[in-house]
C-alpha cells in the first residue's frame, strides 16, 4: 500500500444492510471514501441516510455487509475481535451524540478508563487525564458524576475520553446535537484546534451547517450513497460556505 | 390496541427474563405445595389409622397404661343416656409369623356378631369371622406375605404363640403402613388369650345416640367408672404420635417457608428491575396521558399473568415433587405411606400464596412507579438509584427482629408455644434481609478488597455498578443471604442434634444382643410383646450372663401422655443411662426402691423437680411417684419415665416384654451368637447384635444428614435461579454501558470479567453476613430444642458445613454469571449503543 502513510481511512464499495427480506434496510449502498491523514471531514445528510452506520463500520463497531474498510492501513476484515478492539482502544476515539458516559464513574474516571483498560501506569494515567481535562476546560468538575454535569459538560468529558489515548482518528457522531449553540461552538473549536495542532484525522457527522463549515471537506449522504462532495478551503468566506451548504440541504 | 396488549408485548419482548421470573415463581410454589402435600399425607395417615381403630366410636373407655380390665362395667355404661352401644375390644400389637418371616401387626379383638355396628370393613375374599374361625387381614398385606384364605399362620403375643389360619381378606384400611404390616381382626376371646389378658378387654368403644352431646355423655360415663379407668375421645391417643412427628413437620414447614421467602424475593427483585428498566417507557406513557391508576393496573396485570402461569406450573411440579418426598418421608419414618392423595387444600394454598406473593411483590414498586413525576423520569441521565438510602423497610426489619428477639426469649423461657418457631424463623429471615442495606457499605468495602486485586479494572467497574445500585444489590444479595442463613442455620442445628443423638447411642447401646419380635413403629412406639418367661430360656443359653426385660408402656402424668420404660434393674449391673446430677449406683438404688427416672424433656415440660414427685395415672387410680433422677432421652421425644420392672408391674400391670437385652459373659459375646440365633429363628424372633444396632443408628444418622444435604441443595437451587435472574437483568440494563466499554476498547473477555466480578461481589456481600447470621439462627434453633427435648444440645460450629456453604455460594454465583457474561461478551457494539 503506497499511500499507507497518508490515508487514515479508506472504504471501497462499502455496503451495510440490516434485517432480512421484507424488513431489509440498506443503510449503506456502496460508499467509496478516502480520508487523508490530518483531514477534518464533515458528513452531512438527512436523517436515516446512513451517517451513523458509516461511522460505526469505520470504527469496527459493526461489520460491513460487503466491501472493505481500511483504517490506518489495516483491513478491518482481516482483524479478529481482539485485534479490532486493540485498534479501537489505541488508535480511534469515539464521540457519541448521546455522550455514552459510564454513569457510575466520575468525570475523571470516565476519562481515565481507556488508559486503565490499557493497563497504563497510575502516574501516567493521572498526568494524561489532567492534561486532557485542561484541554476541554473541565479541571474543576473532575470529581463529579455524569448525572451531576450539564449536557455540554458531559460532551466535553466524552471528548476528553476520546482524546486521552492520543488517537490518530476521531469519529464524532453529532457531538453538538444535544448542546446549545454556545457550548456547541466551544466543542467545535476544541476539535478544530486538535486537527490543526496534532495532525488528528476527524470524521464528524453533523446536521449543523455551522459545524460543517469548520471542516476541510464535506461529503453529503442520501439513501446510503455519497451524493455530493466538496472541498472547503480556508479561502472561502464562512458566509459563502454556509450559503452553499444550505443549498445542498 | 388496549393497554393489556402492552403487557403481552412486554412479556414477549423479554423472553429470557420472563422465563426466569416464571420459573422463580414456579419453583417457590412447587416447594411449598409439595411440602404441604407430604405433610398432609403423613397427618392423614395417622388420622386414618385411628379412625379404623375407633370406627364410629365417639368415646372410648380405657384403663391407665392401656392394660386389661374386666368388661363388666360395660353393662352400666350401656344404660347411660345418650349411649347407643358399648363394644368391648382388645387392641394391641403382636407379631404374625409366616413362611416369609415375622411381620408386626396390630391385633384388634372384636365381637364378630356386633362389630359391623361400629366399623365398616369390606371383605374382599374368604369369609367373615362369624362364618369361619381365624383372622382377617388386609388384602395388600396378604399379597405381600403370599397369604391366601385358608393358609395357616402363627401369632406371637405376651400370652405365647397361637396357631390359626387366614379366614378372609379385607380392603385396605389405612393401617397398612403399620411397619409394612397390617391390622389383624380376630375374635375377642382369642385375642385375649394371645395377649395374656384372660377374660379382660383393654378398650370399650362407645357409639352414641344421634345428636347426643359428647361432652355430657363423657361426664356421665366418667361418673360410673372405677378408679384407674378413664373415658376419652379416641383421637387423644394420637397425640403422642403427633408429638413425635412435630419435629419432622417443623423441618418441612421451615423448608417450605424458606423456599417461599426466597421465591418472593426473586419475584420482588424481578419486578423491581423490570420497572427500573422501563421507567422511561412508563414515564412516556404518563406524559402522553396514561393515568397513575392505569400504569399501576398495567404492572399488576403483568404480575397477575406471570404469577398465575408460574403458580400453575408450580402446582404441577409440586405434586410431582411430593411423590418423591412422600417416599423419602416414608423411608425416614420407616413406614409405608399410602399412595399420595392430592387434596385441594394444599393446592389452594399454593394458588393463593403464589399469585398473592407475586401481586404483593409488585404492588409497592408499581405504586412507586405510578407516583413518580413523568418529567423527572424523562431526564433519564439524572436518574438516581431507588434504594440508595435505607428506606422505611430497614426500620420494618429492625422492628421485626426486635419482636423475634422477644419471642425467641419466650421459647427459651418456655412461655411461648413451640408451634410459633417456624413463623418466627421466617420473620427473622425477612428481618435480616430487610436490614441488609444498613451493612452494605462495609460489606462492599470488603468486596472491594477481594475484587480489585483479583480482577483489576474490571473488578473496579463491576464493583462500582454494585455500589451505585445499592437497592438492587441488597435485594439480589438478599436471595443468596436467605439461602445461606437457612442452610447454615438449619444445618448447624440439625447436625448438632444428630451428633448429640449419635453420642447418646454411643453411651447407651451397651447390650451385646437385643431380642425382639419385630422392629417397633417409631410413630406409635408400639411393638408386639413377647412372653415374659422367655428370659429364663435365654439365660440358660451358653455364654449368656444377664438378660434384662424392657417394655414401653403408654401412660399419663396429669394430662400429659408419656411413655413408661419398664426394665429389669439387676442389683449388680450398671445402669446405662445418660444421667444428670445423680451417680449411676445411686440411680440404680432409687429405681429398685420404686422411684422413677424421668426424661429431661418431661421434667422441663411439666416443670417437675428431681427429688419431688409426679402423679402417674394407673389402673388402680392416681399414684404419687418419686422422681429419683433425670436422664437425657431421645426415645419418644424424651417424654419418658424409667421404672423398675417390678414397680411397673405393680403400678401398671405390665404383661409381655418388648425387648430382651442380653449381656454376654466376658469374651463370650461371639460364642453366644450362634445359639441365640438358633433360639430366635426357631421362634420367629428378631435378633440384633450390638454391631447391628450401631449400624442401624449409623444408618439413621446418615439418612438424616443426607436429607439435610438434599434440602441444602434445593435451597441453593432456588437461590441460584434468583441470582441468575437478577444478574441477567443487571446485564440487560447495562447493555448500553457495556457497549460503550467495548467501543472504548474493552476486550470481550474483559466484559465477561466485569459480569463475573459483579457476581462475586454479590457473593461477598451475602456470604459474610449469611454465614454469621446463619450461625446465630442455628444457635437459636438449637436453644429452641431445649423446650422440645428439655435439654440443651451443645452447639458447635460445624466447619465442614460452613466451608461447603461458602464454596457452594461462590460457585452458585459464578455459575449464575455464566449466561449473562456470555451475553455481555457477545453483544454487537453498535446495537448495544442504541439499546434503550
Ligand atoms: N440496528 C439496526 N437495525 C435495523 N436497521 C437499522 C439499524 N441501525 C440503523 N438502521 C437503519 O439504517 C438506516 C441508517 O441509519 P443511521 O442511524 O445510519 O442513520 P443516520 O444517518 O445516522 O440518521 P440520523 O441523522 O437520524 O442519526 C436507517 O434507515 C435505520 O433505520
Ligand atoms: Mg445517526
Amino acid at each position: 500500500m503506497s499511500n499507507h502513510d497518508d490515508v487514515a481511512v479508506e472504504t471501497v464499495a462499502l455496503t451495510r444492510a440490516f434485517g432480512k427480506s421484507d424488513a431489509r434496510v440498506e443503510a449503506l449502498r456502496g460508499i467509496d471514501l478516502k480520508v487523508p491523514r490530518g483531514q477534518f471531514l464533515a458528513v452531512m445528510g438527512p436523517s436515516g441516510s446512513g451517517k451513523s452506520t458509516l461511522l460505526h463500520v469505520i470504527g469496527g463497531l459493526s461489520l460491513p455487509t460487503s466491501g472493505t474498510v481500511q483504517v490506518q492501513g489495516h483491513d478491518l476484515a482481516t482483524l479478529d475481535d481482539d485485534q479490532l478492539t486493540l485498534l479501537r482502544r489505541r488508535r480511534v476515539g469515539f464521540i457519541f451524540q448521546s455522550f455514552n458516559l459510564i454513569q457510575v464513574l466520575t468525570a475523571e474516571e470516565n476519562v481515565a478508563l481507556p488508559l486503565v483498560i490499557d493497563g497504563r501506569k497510575r502516574s501516567e494515567v493521572e498526568q494524561r487525564v489532567r492534561e486532557v481535562l485542561e484541554l476541554v476546560d473541565l479541571g474543576a468538575r473532575r470529581h463529579h458524576l455524569p448525572a451531576e454535569l450539564s449536557g455540554g459538560e458531559q460532551q466535553r468529558v466524552a471528548i476528553a475520553r476520546a482524546l486521552v489515548m492520543d488517537p490518530a482518528l476521531v469519529l464524532a457522531d453529532e457531538p453538538t446535537g444535544n448542546l446549545d449553540s454556545l457550548s456547541g461552538e466551544k466543542v467545535m473549536r476544541i476539535l478544530r484546534r486538535l486537527v490543526d495542532t496534532r495532525g488528528l484525522t476527524l470524521i464528524l457527522v453533523t446536521h449543523n451547517s455551522r459545524d460543517a463549515a469548520m471542516a476541510d471537506r464535506l461529503v453529503y449522504l442520501r439513501d446510503g450513497r455519497i451524493v455530493e462532495e466538496q472541498i472547503l478551503s480556508a479561502a472561502h468566506s464562512s458566509r459563502e460556505v454556509l450559503r452553499q451548504l444550505e443549498e445542498l440541504a | 390496541m388496549t393497554l393489556s396488549y402492552l403487557v403481552l408485548r412486554e412479556v414477549r419482548r423479554r423472553p429470557g427474563r420472563t422465563t426466569l421470573t416464571f420459573f422463580g415463581i414456579a419453583l417457590g410454589v412447587a416447594a411449598a405445595v409439595s411440602v404441604a402435600l407430604t405433610t398432609t399425607a403423613t397427618r392423614r395417615l395417622y388420622r386414618d389409622m385411628f379412625e379404623t381403630l375407633t370406627g364410629r366410636a365417639a368415646l372410648e373407655v380405657v384403663a391407665e397404661g392401656f392394660v386389661g380390665f374386666a368388661a363388666a362395667v360395660a353393662s352400666d355404661i350401656e344404660k347411660i343416656d345418650g349411649v347407643r352401644g358399648v363394644f368391648p375390644i382388645i387392641q394391641a400389637p403382636a407379631a404374625l409369623l409366616t413362611d416369609q418371616g415375622t411381620a408386626p401387626v396390630l391385633v384388634l379383638g372384636i365381637d364378630p356378631a356386633r362389630d359391623r355396628e361400629v366399623r365398616d370393613i369390606k371383605l374382599r375374599a374368604g369369609a367373615y369371622l362369624d362364618e369361619r374361625d381365624g383372622i382377617l387381614i388386609e388384602a395388600p398385606f396378604a399379597l405381600a406375605q403370599g397369604l391366601e384364605p385358608g393358609d395357616a399362620v402363627r401369632l406371637l403375643g405376651p400370652g405365647g404363640f397361637m396357631a390359626t389360619e387366614v379366614a378372609g381378606l379385607l380392603d385396605p384400611t389405612g393401617v397398612g403402613m403399620f411397619q409394612g404390616g397390617s391390622v389383624v381382626f380376630l375374635e375377642r376371646r382369642r385375642a385375649a388369650q394371645l395377649l395374656g389378658l384372660d377374660d379382660q378387654v383393654n378398650c370399650l368403644q362407645l357409639v352414641l345416640e344421634d345428636g347426643a352431646a359428647v361432652d355430657e355423655v363423657e361426664t356421665r360415663v366418667a361418673a360410673v367408672l372405677p378408679a384407674g379407668q378413664r373415658v376419652q375421645a379416641p383421637a387423644s391417643r394420637g397425640r403422642l404420635a403427633r408429638d413425635s412427628l412435630l419435629s419432622t413437620e417443623q423441618g418441612l414447614a421451615s423448608l417450605s417457608i424458606i423456599s417461599l421467602i426466597a421465591g418472593a424475593f426473586i419475584v420482588l427483585n424481578t419486578f423491581h428491575m423490570n420497572l427500573a428498566e422501563r421507567r422511561r417507557q412508563l414515564a412516556v406513557l404518563r406524559a402522553i396521558g396514561v393515568t397513575r391508576r392505569q400504569v399501576m393496573g398495567l404492572l399488576l396485570r403483568e404480575a397477575l399473568l406471570l404469577g398465575t402461569a408460574g403458580t400453575l406450573v408450580g402446582l404441577v411440579l409440586g405434586v410431582l415433587f411430593s411423590f418423591g418426598m412422600t417416599r423419602g418421608m416414608g423411608d425416614l419414618l420407616l413406614m409405608d405411606l399410602p399412595g399420595l392423595q392430592v387434596t385441594w387444600e394444599p393446592l389452594l394454598t399454593g394458588l393463593i400464596v403464589g399469585i398473592g406473593t407475586t401481586l404483593a411483590a409488585t404492588y409497592l414498586p408499581a405504586r412507586q412507579a405510578g407516583r413518580r413525576e413523568p418529567l423527572e423520569e424523562l431526564c433519564s441521565h439524572r436518574r438516581t438509584d431507588v434504594g440508595a438510602r435505607p428506606g422505611p423497610s430497614v426500620w420494618v426489619g429492625v422492628l421485626l427482629l426486635a419482636i423475634c428477639a422477644v419471642v425467641t426469649t419466650g421459647f427459651l423461657c418456655g412461655w411461648m408455644p413451640v408451634d410459633l418457631i417456624t413463623p418466627t424463623m421466617a420473620a427473622t429471615l425477612i428481618g435480616f434481609v430487610l436490614i441488609l442495606p444498613l451493612f452494605l457499605t462495609p460489606l462492599l468495602f470488603l468486596a472491594r478488597r477481594v475484587l480489585v486485586p483479583l480482577f483489576g479494572v474490571e473488578g473496579e467497574v463491576g464493583l462500582r455498578i454494585l455500589e451505585r445500585q445499592r437497592g438492587r444489590t441488597a435485594l439480589t444479595a438478599g436471595v443468596l443471604f436467605v439461602a445461606l442463613i437457612a442452610n447454615v442455620g438449619s444445618g448447624s442445628s440439625i447436625r448438632a442434634s444428630v451428633r448429640d443423638l449419635d453420642e447418646y447411642f454411643e453411651r447407651t447401646i451397651v447390650a451385646d444382643y437385643l431380642v425382639r419380635s419385630a422392629m417397633p413403629d417409631i410413630g406409635l412406639l408400639s411393638a408386639p410383646a413377647m412372653p415374659e418367661d422367655l428370659d429364663q430360656e435365654i439365660a440358660r443359653l451358653p455364654g449368656a450372663q444377664s438378660v434384662e426385660k424392657l417394655r414401653f408402656l403408654p401412660a399419663r402424668v396429669g394430662d400429659q401422655p408419656v411413655i413408661v420404660m419398664a426394665r429389669t434393674v439387676a442389683p449388680d449391673l450398671p445402669v446405662h443411662l445418660d444421667l444428670h446430677n445423680v451417680a449411676p449406683d445411686e440411680a440404680r438404688a432409687r429405681l429398685r426402691s420404686g422411684e422413677v427416672i424421668a426424661g429431661t424433656a418431661l421434667i422441663q415440660r411439666l416443670g417437675l423437680e428431681v427429688g419431688g414427685t409426679l402423679t402417674l395415672a394407673t389402673p388402680s387410680g392416681d399414684r404419687e411417684v418419686r422422681i429419683g433422677g433425670a436422664t437425657t432421652e431421645y426415645t419418644a421425644g424424651g417424654v419418658i419415665l424409667y421404672m423398675e420392672w417390678a414397680a411397673a408391674q405393680e403400678l401398671l400391670g405390665v404383661k409381655g416384654v418388648d425387648v430382651f437385652s442380653i449381656g454376654a459373659a466376658g469374651g463370650k459375646a461371639a460364642a453366644l451368637e450362634a445359639p441365640l440365633r438358633a433360639f430366635c429363628d426357631q421362634r420367629g424372633l428378631l435378633l440384633q447384635s450390638n454391631a447391628d444396632l450401631r449400624a442401624a443408628v449409623d444408618q439413621m444418622v446418615r439418612s438424616i444428614l443426607v436429607s439435610d444435604w438434599v434440602i441444602l441443595a434445593l435451597v441453593f437451587v432456588v437461590a441460584s435461579l434468583g441470582i441468575i435472574n437478577t444478574l441477567a437483568m443487571n446485564v440487560l440494563e447495562q447493555t448500553r454501558e457495556l457497549g460503550t466499554l467495548r467501543a472504548l476498547g474493552m476486550l470481550r473477555r474483559q466484559l465477561r470479567r466485569i459480569v463475573l466480578s459483579q457476581a462475586l461481589g454479590l457473593a461477598c456481600v451475602s456470604i459474610v453476613p449469611g454465614l454469621l447470621v446463619g450461625l446465630l439462627v442455628g444457635y437459636l434453633m438449637n436453644l429452641a430444642t431445649l423446650s422440645l427435648l428439655g435439654q440443651p444440645v451443645e452447639f458447635r460450629v460445624d466447619w465442614v458445613l460452613l466451608a461447603v456453604c461458602l464454596v457452594v455460594a461462590v460457585a452458585v454465583s459464578l455459575a449464575a454469571a455464566f449466561f449473562p457474561a456470555r451475553r455481555a461478551a457477545g453483544l454487537e457494539v453498535a446495537v448495544a449503543l442504541q439499546y434503550e
